[in-house]
């Protein structure tokens, strides 16, 4: 998987930090066959250096923009706050749609976050089928149905 | 003597001198006026009679002159020896030369003479020659007479018959001369027509009169004839008679012998002003006469004008009397209502010391009328008497007496302090008649007195017995004197006056204090300010002032008065509170600042909670998922169920975490209040919470309850929570009541939900509203007991109770 990183476009990039939150919207994605290009980062600082092209990433084509970012707000060393800040500020990666998943629909980070420029948020629901649908519906949208703009 | 002065004071009856000189000066004016009218209608008819009586006088002289004339012809023709000797030789000779010579002679007397005709008659009466040519014996009764007399001789008037002219002759005798003898021979006749010369005479009247004429008449047997034609009366000479019985006719009275003056009806009957007069040497009488009418009728009219001039002074002086009596009556009753609207008690006092008028206030005063006051003695009323009497003869000889001061026993018992002011008053001749005294009231003046100083003494003891500085100053403020303050301070005099007492002032407060001052001059309001004085031993303590202006009825300023407090113990402690309550504040704000650091630890801890906790269930969910669906094959029916069980577990931890977020949340929101309408509230509420079918099911009453200010999301939070409660365990019942009451009770409202449904065992009344207590098992109700616990978080926050 991190093999191809360089060399293809991404679909999605998956920030996600527990693992198996990150196994399972993988697999609700791969069942509706959204995530044959996803990437999954597991801290903000690799986020980040995905975009900017450095570390693991170095060898990405920066141009190849991901179709939509999912975006776990609680990352260990930068924040998914931090992270979405750093992305809504660059002109090249503006562009980019956010989807924060949250693991609370109380969670005071949702406000915050849409004020800086989410463009949309999921809670994780603890029953698998329903986040997989609602994983579903977003890959769905996001990468079929919206046109991203370049 | 009561009569006299109650005359004084009591005007109102007609006063005596009017009415007296009322009834004398009438009667006078009375009496001149008819006496003048008298004197003036006897002047004036005197004047008409004497007018009359002139114009009589006049008439008679005139006839008498006219008869002398017609005697005086006659004797000069008889004398005339050409006539004389002409007829006798022409009786003797009957020569028609002498004969024509005689008549030529006799016409010219005709001509020139006023004669109508000229006889010669024999001494028979046989007219031998006449001018007119007459030729009848001439019928005159009288002419022997005439002839024996043997002078001329006027016959009466006469009419010839026949005739008509009325005629008055004379008959002069002709003498013949013969041998010594005389003897008549016959008679020349003068014949003179009365329409001629008598009448025309006797009709003139000087002047100008409608009724006036002259009668003249003679007495013919028991009657009087008329002897000329009348005015009011046509062809009456030697025809109109008037009996003698009619003596009150003039020409009766004159025939009888009268003359003068004479009053009566003439012929006519008319009352005239006559004056009959005999013509002398004949039988003829004389009347002038007016008609009464005429005589008097200016004076009528001077006569109306005395009366209308009589009656309008007697009228006049009615009038005047009468006004002057009114004005005297309004005067003297205005005089006697300022007396007795006076609020001073007045007397007047006989020269005997007896009461002889009171006024209201003296009436008021004693409490006796003025009736049982008249005739009293005056000092009876005092407290001292014999004081009184002595006030009252000072009065009597000095003849006034000023501010005399007594003291009069009032009806009720009291007594009454009064200054005496006394005059003596006099009668019409200056003679002192009494003493008018006025007393005026001073008991209020002398308690305002003892008040006034009772007050002063009542200032001075609390000035004394305050440990405040009193102080004055004069309307610019600046001090004389302040004797506590020096006292204080260990100013001298002269270091106090003026402003320079600041100079006691701490050096700080000094120039704000005395700029406070300054302003509160000069604004003239309030002074009121605080100031550190240095005590005389040197120590500062903290003073009060306050000042204000005192005022002049012209509103400016008299001076000031104030006074300064020694406020120092009050100050520290003021001081100390202050401190005390700064400190508290602080803890306060540390303590709050504390406890919002805790709320945020907790927000925190109560975040990472749900937010970690979760994780791991998803996990624990979705690889329960996972196993389910793909190794199914390999799980019997066994392991299916334990998987169910499994996320069925997970299910109702994330529930468990949900609620309870929900809960630690509601200690930690604003409550923001607002008027809100129950009623409604619930009834959306539980529109939200029902299906369709339960409400079929349920009765949802509500009754009329009242409003509250409360936080609407909290409280909907609180009422939702019972209405779902009260659904969720009436669930069992086939037709479930749920009733909602509300109703003021102590300055609280009471809001009740009550259901048909499980209910609880009032035992556990106290786990019902604990966290996580559930009263029913899960298999009865579902729930996570959280539910009574927000509602009771809810209305606790609000500071009610559930």
């Amino acid at each position: 998987m991190n093999d191809l990183n360089g060399l293809v476009a991404v679909d999605v990039l998956l920030v996600e930090d527990n693992p198996q939150d990150a196994e399972l919207i993988m697999r609700a994605l791969r069942k509706e066959n959204l995530a044959n290009q996803l990437v999954w980062v597991e801290d903000g600082a690799e986020a980040l250096d995905f975009f900017y092209c450095r570390g693991r990433f170095k060898s990405r084509q920066p141009n190849a923009s991901p179709k939509v970012v999912l975006l776990d707000l609680k990352l260990p060393k930068v924040s998914g706050l931090e992270v979405l800040r750093t992305l809504k500020q660059e002109a090249k990666t503006r562009a980019v749609p956010v989807v924060i998943v949250t693991s609370s629909r109380e969670d005071p980070d949702i406000k915050a976050a849409y004020a800086l420029g989410a463009n949309s948020y999921v809670v994780k629901p603890v029953e698998f089928e329903s986040f997989a649908g609602a994983m579903s519906r977003l890959g769905l949208f996001w990468l079929l149905v919206n046109e991203v703009s370049k | 003597m009561a009569d006299s002065a109650t005359k004084g004071f009591f005007p109102d009856q007609f006063p005596r001198w009017l009415a007296l000189t009322w009834l004398i000066a009438m009667p006078a004016l009375v009496a001149g006026g008819v006496s003048f009218y008298l004197v003036q209608e006897a002047i004036v008819r005197r004047d008409v009679e004497s007018n009359l009586d002139a114009i009589a006088q006049l008439k008679v002289n005139q006839i008498v002159q006219w008869r002398k004339e017609r005697l005086d012809d006659a004797s000069l023709m008889t004398a005339s020896t050409f006539l004389v000797k002409g007829f006798l030789d022409w009786v003797e000779s009957r020569d028609p030369r002498m004969r024509d010579q005689v008549l030529d002679r006799m016409r010219a007397s005709c001509l020139y003479l006023p004669y109508s005709d000229v006889l010669l008659v024999d001494a028979s009466g046989q007219i031998l020659l006449s001018v007119s040519g007459r030729e009848d014996p001439y019928l005159e009764p009288h002419l022997s007479a005439a002839l024996h007399a043997a002078r001329p001789m006027l016959t009466d008037l006469r009419t010839d018959p026949g005739e008509s002219s009325v005629h008055v002759d004379v008959i002069a005798p002709i003498v013949k001369e013969e041998s010594g003898k005389n003897e008549v021979i016959g008679a020349i006749i003068l014949e003179s027509n009365a329409e001629q010369f008598l009448y025309p005479m006797l009709q003139t009247w000087p002047g100008n009169s409608s009724t006036a004429e002259t009668t003249l008449y003679r007495r013919d047997g028991d009657s009087v004839l008329f002897l000329n034609q009348l005015r009011h009366q046509r062809d009456a000479a030697l025809k109109l008679r008037v009996p003698l019985s009619r003596t009150e006719v003039p020409a009766v009275r004159a025939v009888l012998g009268g003359e003068g003056v004479i009053h009566g009806p003439d012929y006519r009957g008319v009352p005239v002003l006559a004056v009959v007069k005999a013509i002398p040497n004949s039988s003829w009488f004389l009347t002038a006469k007016m008609d009464r009418k005429e005589a008097f009728s200016i004076w009528r009219f001077q006569g109306v004008i005395i009366l209308t001039l009589l009656l309008g002074m007697v009228l006049l002086g009615t009038a005047g009397g009468g006004l002057l009596w009114r004005q005297q009556v309004s005067l003297q009753r205005y005089t006697r209502g300022l007396i007795e609207a006076t609020l001073d008690p007045m007397v007047t006092i006989s020269p005997e010391g007896r009461i002889t008028d009171v006024n209201l206030a003296t009436e008021r005063a004693t409490g006796l009328s003025r009736k049982e006051l008249i005739g009293t003695e005056f000092s009876d009323y005092f407290t001292e008497p014999d004081r009184a009497r002595e006030g009252y003869r000072e009065a009597f000889a000095k003849g006034q007496e000023q501010d005399y001061p007594l003291e009069l026993k009032r009806g009720d018992g009291s007594l009454m302090s009064v200054l005496y002011n006394t005059s003596v008053y006099r009668d019409g001749r200056g003679r002192v008649a009494g003493v008018l005294a006025a007393a005026r009231d001073i008991s209020e003046r002398k308690n305002t007195e003892r008040n006034l100083q009772l007050s002063e003494e009542r200032f001075r003891s609390l000035i004394l017995a305050t440990a405040q500085i009193v102080w004055t100053t004069d309307a610019e403020g600046n001090v004389e004197d302040m004797p506590a303050w020096r006292a204080f301070t260990g100013q001298s005099i002269e270091e106090v006056r003026g402003a320079r007492w600041t100079e006691a002032l701490h050096s700080d407060d000094r120039a704000r204090t005395l700029a406070v001052w300054q302003d509160s001059v000069k604004r003239r309001s309030l002074y009121d300010t605080e100031y550190r004085v240095r005590r005389h031993d040197g120590q500062y303590r903290y003073f009060a002032a306050r000042g204000v202006p005192l005022l002049d009825e012209d509103g400016s300023i008299r001076e000031w008065i104030g006074y300064c407090a020694d406020i120092h113990d009050r100050k520290l402690a003021e001081e100390e509170i202050n401190r005390l309550n700064a400190e508290l504040e602080q803890r306060v704000l540390e303590r709050t600042a504390q406890l919002q650091a805790a709320n945020k630890e907790l927000e925190a801890f109560a975040y990472s909670v749900s937010h970690d906790l979760r994780a791991p269930l998803r996990a624990i969910d979705g690889f329960t998922r996972i196993l389910r669906e793909d190794f199914e094959p390999k799980l019997d029916a066994e392991g299916t169920r334990i998987c169910s069980i499994i996320s069925e577990n997970t299910n109702k931890m994330g529930q468990l975490i949900d609620d309870l977020l929900a809960f630690s949340r509601l200690g930690r929101v604003e409550i923001r209040h607002s008027l809100t309408d129950m009623g409604a509230l619930v009834k959306a509420v539980f529109r939200e919470l029902s299906t369709p079918k339960e409400r079929e099911r349920i009765d949802f009453l509500v009754e009329p309850i009242p409003e509250a200010i409360c936080d609407q999301s909290l409280i909907r939070q609180a009422w939702s929570n019972l209405i779902a409660n009260a659904i969720k365990f009436s669930s069992k019942r086939e037709r479930a009541v749920i009733r909602v009451r509300g109703e003021l009770a102590d300055g609280e409202v009471i809001y009740t939900v009550e259901d048909n449904g499980a209910g609880f065992d009032m035992r556990y009344v106290d786990k019902l509203f604990g966290i996580f207590e559930r009263l029913h098992s899960t298999r009865e109700f579902e729930g996570t007991g959280v539910g009574l616990a927000i509602v009771q978080r809810v209305i606790h926050r609000h500071g009610g109770r559930l």
